[in-house]
């Protein structure tokens, strides 16, 4: 039995060996799998169509979500030539809290559907989105175009965060008529810049671009 | 078996200091991303209502012996003019337009004619947005000989 077995201490060599191998290896191996996940974190960038439910190149990142929730305060509503608060909710569908620093906003001339409900479903007559004159404020003539929130927002892990944006939509003098006391989608933001990783959670409710 | 635990244990090990690299402030706050936006990525806002009606809106004479009146009355919120209604049958009777794009919270009118006189205010917010008329002013009379009571 003895001619098929190693000698101790060279079978201790061997295996000593391949476990030092094998953890170089494997360490490698290990980090660059992490490795990716982190190219794709920290250089992801996606174009996205208006509205689209865009996705990662990597698949290591989700896109968050920014959805119309709630009527913003009687205090602060849109007039002619004025401009009123936006109320959104945003939800992060990834393992780790995102931040958000920036906003991309669609054109000046992209402009919000109206409705008589509070619900937005119920479509506002005369009040569409080719006539309401209400816009993202500070929106350009670019599609795109960033715009820093005056304090960064984060939204915890699988968490969302509803939050009230102060004057960031207007409406233009020439908002018709049919446009009073109505409920606006506003048109969609083009995405947001964000860093992930962030080790805390805000709780900011109100928040803004001014420029 | 044996050899196994420890090539395990170092990939672990590996993705944890590439992970642990991840967490680092540093590195993790350098980088900036565009995330795209699912959902619509719409939110909402609302408007308000039409403006409200001028309040305290009174016409006074210019003076007795002047065939002018001054009609005057409180800002409104937002509005950015004012139109000026005229009565001259009665407070409730048919009003008219006598001027628009008043920017101030007062109006003189031109040179009356004899008779009795009833105004009303309207806000306008904008190019499209008017407001309801205000309350009639009291009864202003122009005698024939040009004097404002």
């Amino acid at each position: 039995m003895s001619m098929h077995r190693a000698p101790a201490r060279r079978r201790a060599l061997h295996v000593g060996s391949w476990s030092r191998k094998a953890k170089i290896a494997s360490a490698t191996i290990g980090a660059l799998t992490a490795g990716g996940v982190a190219f794709a974190a920290t250089n992801w960038t996606v174009g996205l169509a208006t509205g689209s439910s865009g996705q990662s190149q990597s698949g290591a990142v989700s896109n968050i979500s920014i959805t119309a929730t709630a009527t913003p305060a009687a205090g602060n509503l849109l007039y002619p030539g004025g401009t009123g608060d936006v109320i959104a909710k945003i939800t992060n569908p990834n393992g780790f809290p995102v931040t958000i620093s920036a906003v991309n906003l669609p054109t000046a001339s992209t402009y919000a559907s109206g409705f008589s409900d509070a619900g937005l479903t119920t479509a506002q007559a005369g009040c569409t989105s080719t006539s309401s004159t209400v816009a993202w404020n500070f929106a350009t003539a670019t599609s795109g175009s960033t715009h820093p929130l005056t304090s960064p927002i984060t939204v915890a892990a699988n968490g969302n965060l509803t939050i009230t944006f102060t004057n960031d939509a207007i409406m233009g003098a020439s908002a018709p008529a049919a446009c009073q006391a109505t409920y606006f989608s506003l048109p969609s933001l083009t995405g947001v810049a964000a860093t992930g990783g962030a080790a805390a959670t805000t709780t900011a409710t109100t928040d803004s671009w001014t420029s | 078996m044996v050899s196994g635990r420890p090539s395990l244990a170092a990939a672990l090990c590996g993705a944890l200091v590439a992970i642990g690299w991840l967490a680092t402030p540093g590195p993790a706050t350098a980088s900036t991303w565009t995330v795209g936006v699912t959902g619509g990525g719409n939110a909402s806002s609302a408007s308000d209502a039409a403006p409200d009606a001028p309040s305290s809106v009174i016409s006074t004479c210019v003076s007795s012996s002047s065939n002018t009146v001054r009609i005057s009355w409180s800002t409104v919120q937002h509005a950015t003019a004012y139109s000026v209604y005229q009565a001259t049958s009665s407070a409730t009777g048919t009003y008219t337009v006598v001027k628009t794009g008043v920017t101030s919270t007062s109006w003189t009118t031109g040179s009356l004619g004899k008779g009795s006189y009833w105004f009303k205010v309207a806000a306008v917010v904008g190019a499209n947005w008017s407001g309801p008329q205000s309350a009639a002013t009291a009864q202003r009379v122009i005698s024939p000989n040009g004097n404002c009571t």
